[in-house]
């Protein structure tokens, strides 16, 4: 039995260690990263963990994180492969390989 | 990208790619165009002030094209639903741009125009709101600012 279950955690750790996602930065985040995209290599399967890369790597905390609320900005809009994602506590976004994230500022078309 | 050579399509383009006249060309080779009584544009350019007054050199406009190309084809369709309403292009363009250049187009044939001109106004309102693309003002004191 305990060879199965160290079965399965090799594989789950297996997959965790190789989930990549894409961050794509737009306005102030492509200006203050210098880039229009990145790919991550995540350990945490939640949001989490990528915005703790993210805030470790930019100046990007002021412009994303509510300190007080403890959660994203309600302003910040949290795209993941085109597709919004309501929930603001980033442990509650589970990440998948291959995902493709978007942290989007309030818009202002010409 | 889109090509402009046969059909312009509503969404979001590279300064230069496409022009007012070929998205006018466009709607006229729409089947259904005899139905129309009146054109519309709106064209949105780069003013040399900012909303505070301060004064502004030049502007950038950043997109996030997938997302923004579907909520201007949602608005188009929106818009395309309504009585009178013919057809509706929206373009809105990306890049470096100086004072008075061209940032958007909105183009409306409807078969009146008032159905026409009330569309215009609709489709400028939706998309400043709804579509994902952000501008920087640039000052001609050095600093810049994205507009939210």
């Amino acid at each position: 039995m305990w060879i199965l279950e160290s079965l399965i955690i090799d594989v789950y750790q297996n997959i965790v260690e190789k989930m990549i996602v894409e961050v794509l930065y737009f306005a102030e985040f492509k200006d203050i990263t210098g880039k229009e995209k990145e790919k991550f290599t995540l350990s945490d399967i939640t949001l989490e963990g990528l915005l703790s890369l993210l805030f470790e790597k930019y100046e990007l905390k002021n412009l994303i994180w509510d300190e007080k609320a403890k959660k994203i900005h309600n302003l910040v809009s949290i795209i993941i492969n085109n597709q919004t994602v309501h929930e603001k506590d980033p442990s509650s976004i589970d990440l998948k390989d291959n995902d493709t994230i978007a942290f989007l500022l309030p818009v202002s078309g010409g | 990208m889109h090509s402009n050579e046969d059909f312009a399509k509503s969404g979001i383009y590279n300064k230069g790619e496409i022009e007012l006249e070929s998205i006018i060309k466009s709607i006229k080779r729409n089947p259904k165009i005899k139905k129309a009584g009146s054109i519309h544009t709106f064209t949105g350019i780069v003013r040399d002030s900012s909303i505070k007054g301060k004064p502004v050199i030049s502007m950038k406009i950043d997109a996030y094209d997938e997302l923004a190309n579907q909520s201007i084809t949602k608005i188009c369709e929106s818009l395309k639903r309504e009585k009178g309403i013919i057809d509706v292009i929206i373009v809105h363009l990306k890049g470096e741009f100086d004072l008075s250049e061209d940032l958007v187009y909105v183009v409306v044939a409807s078969a009146h125009r008032r159905e026409g001109f009330a569309a215009i106004s609709k489709a400028v309102e939706m998309y400043k709101k709804e579509i994902a693309v952000w501008k920087r003002e640039n000052f001609n004191d050095g600093t810049s600012e994205w507009i939210h």
